[in-house]
């Protein structure tokens, strides 16, 4: 195996991970705040991939520019979902927001994904255009510009969320209510708004890695699940409240599975996540980066 | 004037007030006293409307607070210190005051407010950048009352200040609180089960037992009645 080959499946590993980091963000940020586990998240990147392709097929919209449609829709289709869905759930104690969300968000699930399939058919979608195959060439390792976006655009988003989180009003009340909504409630701070708005948020980042998911690779209206689930394994490694770290072990995610890739053969790919997980959960189950906060 | 009427709370079946009335005129401190489980603590969260009442009226300045929610009391005036001090312990010294600025009609006071607070506790200025997680109880405690001022209230309630401090930071305490009432005009209910701090500094008190106000007077009334000397003063 040569030197190349190695570095070039690294660096293909970090650049999906840093889609697996984005499409952590949301779903952190959520469960960090919320104490819900929204197990629909997958399914609202697979609605902002739809959104993505139909603004490029039908409008002939660029799909970095459907962006200012995609993420601000998702984010309304978060407010609505929180509205009618969530917002009960968060009425309830700590421990039974988790299954009350576990058990509406299974059911968001199949609901989006059956009327996917009604309303876009089950075929796979993508998204080509004029620049999908361009690569810069470095030393003799390719690096596609288009999957080289996904890191620039996760750079992007950590650090606006991270300034968001660490110097506005809002971003403040943000943490305070993830660190105790009773004292946060007391201090003047709007508890249901700020749910609201950070459930939100979260689907807003979700629609925004919809679009480079079907831009990088392809939509159907099966896709949510495995992106759950990279999402949830994600949280885990990098444990909850820290930005940045929810991002690097989204990377980090991507890098060991192409390691092992390169070590043992595509086959065991999905399973290092899987076992990454285990790990994590047994040895340091509040994450490598748990506890650090923004 | 802050009025809580016949005020009547239960957790699910269990009835913990029956009938609650008190009454704090502006720029007075009352004191609330009673012995541990006694519904002090439910008082002051149903007030601050984290708790619904079954029945009973709670007004501040004519303004019905019943049934309204937690952040829009605190718009009007009203802020609790609870009984664990209400830090954000993962967040700064700093971030913690700047939180307390969060009701609207704190916002554009915020500068001075901070500027006051950190006269007042030249500690917090030392350790702003300081997450509040790692202060010592007594910093903790000028974190939760710096939070507080920052908020401009007009009247503050404080669940049981005085707990797990050492004697002489409760003293200090007590004193700037009677100074802020004194000096600052700001109006305060304070719940004690330390009934000789709290009546050292409070114009008037009420005894709560079992959920029901079963005495109240004037310091030097309570001081003087013999029946709470021997319940709550141990002479």
């Amino acid at each position: 195996m040569s030197i190349e080959t190695i570095v070039q499946t690294l660096l293909f590993g970090a650049l999906i991970g840093s889609l697996y980091g984005l499409a952590a963000l949301g779903l952190s940020i959520v469960f960090g705040v919320l104490k819900i586990l929204n197990v629909a998240h997958g399914e609202l990147i697979m609605l902002g991939g739809y959104g993505s392709f139909w603004a490029f097929n039908l409008l002939g919209l660029d799909p970095y520019l459907s962006l200012l449609i995609v993420v601000p829709g998702l984010f309304l289709i978060g407010l609505a979902l929180h509205f009618g869905l969530f917002a009960r759930v968060v009425r309830f104690d700590e421990e039974d927001r988790i299954k009350n969300s576990l058990l509406i968000g299974f059911g968001l699930t199949l609901i989006l994904q059956t009327l996917a399939t009604h309303l876009f058919t089950a075929d796979e979608r993508s998204i080509t255009t004029s620049y999908s195959t361009a690569a810069w060439e470095i030393l003799g390792i390719r690096l596609p510009l288009v999957r080289f976006s996904g890191l620039i655009i996760g750079i992007i988003v950590v650090v606006a969320l991270r300034w968001f989180l660490r110097r506005t009003y809002w971003g403040k009340a943000i943490r305070a209510t993830a660190e105790d909504w009773r004292t946060a409630a007391l201090a003047g701070i709007d508890i249901r708004r700020t749910y609201l708005v950070t459930f939100a948020l979260g689907a807003a980042l979700a629609g925004l890695a919809g679009m480079l998911v079907t831009l990088q690779g392809s939509v159907s209206p099966n896709i949510g699940l495995q992106w759950t689930l990279k999402a949830l394994i994600v949280v885990v490694l990098a444990g909850l409240g820290s930005v940045p770290g929810t991002f690097l072990a989204g990377v980090l995610l991507g890098v060991a599975e192409s390691a092992s890739a390169l070590a043992f053969g595509g086959a065991y790919r999905e399973l290092v996540g899987i076992v990454i997980f285990l790990i994590i959960l047994s040895i340091r189950p509040q994450g490598l980066f748990g506890g650090s906060h923004a | 004037m802050f009025i809580i009427e016949n005020l009547h709370v239960s957790y699910g079946e269990l009835q913990v007030l029956w009938g609650v009335s008190l009454k704090v005129p502006q720029g007075s401190i009352v004191a609330l006293l009673g012995s541990n489980g006694a519904g002090k603590t439910t008082t002051l969260k149903t007030a601050m409307g984290m708790m619904k009442p079954t029945q009973g009226r709670i007004s501040f300045r004519d303004q019905d607070l019943t049934l309204i929610p937690t952040h829009k009391i605190v718009n009007s005036g009203l802020f609790l210190v609870p009984e664990w001090r209400g830090t954000f312990a993962t967040l700064s010294v700093l971030e913690n005051l700047e939180l307390g600025a969060f009701p609207l009609r704190a916002r554009p006071f915020k500068d001075k407010t901070l500027e006051h607070v950190f006269e007042l506790f030249p500690r917090l200025h030392e350790r702003q950048s300081q997450r509040a997680g790692t202060l010592s109880g007594g910093e903790r405690q000028m974190v939760a009352i710096g939070r507080a001022l920052m908020a401009k209230p007009d009247m503050l309630m404080l669940d049981e200040p005085s707990l797990g401090l050492a004697p002489l930071i409760v003293q200090n305490t007590f004193k700037l609180i009677e100074r802020l009432c004194r000096e600052e005009g700001l109006t305060v209910l304070v719940v004690e089960q330390n009934v000789n701090i709290a009546l050292g500094i409070a114009d008037y008190g009420y005894i709560l037992e079992n959920g029901a106000i079963v005495g109240e007077g004037t310091t030097d009334n309570l001081l003087a009645d013999q029946r709470i000397q021997e319940a709550y003063l141990g002479i």
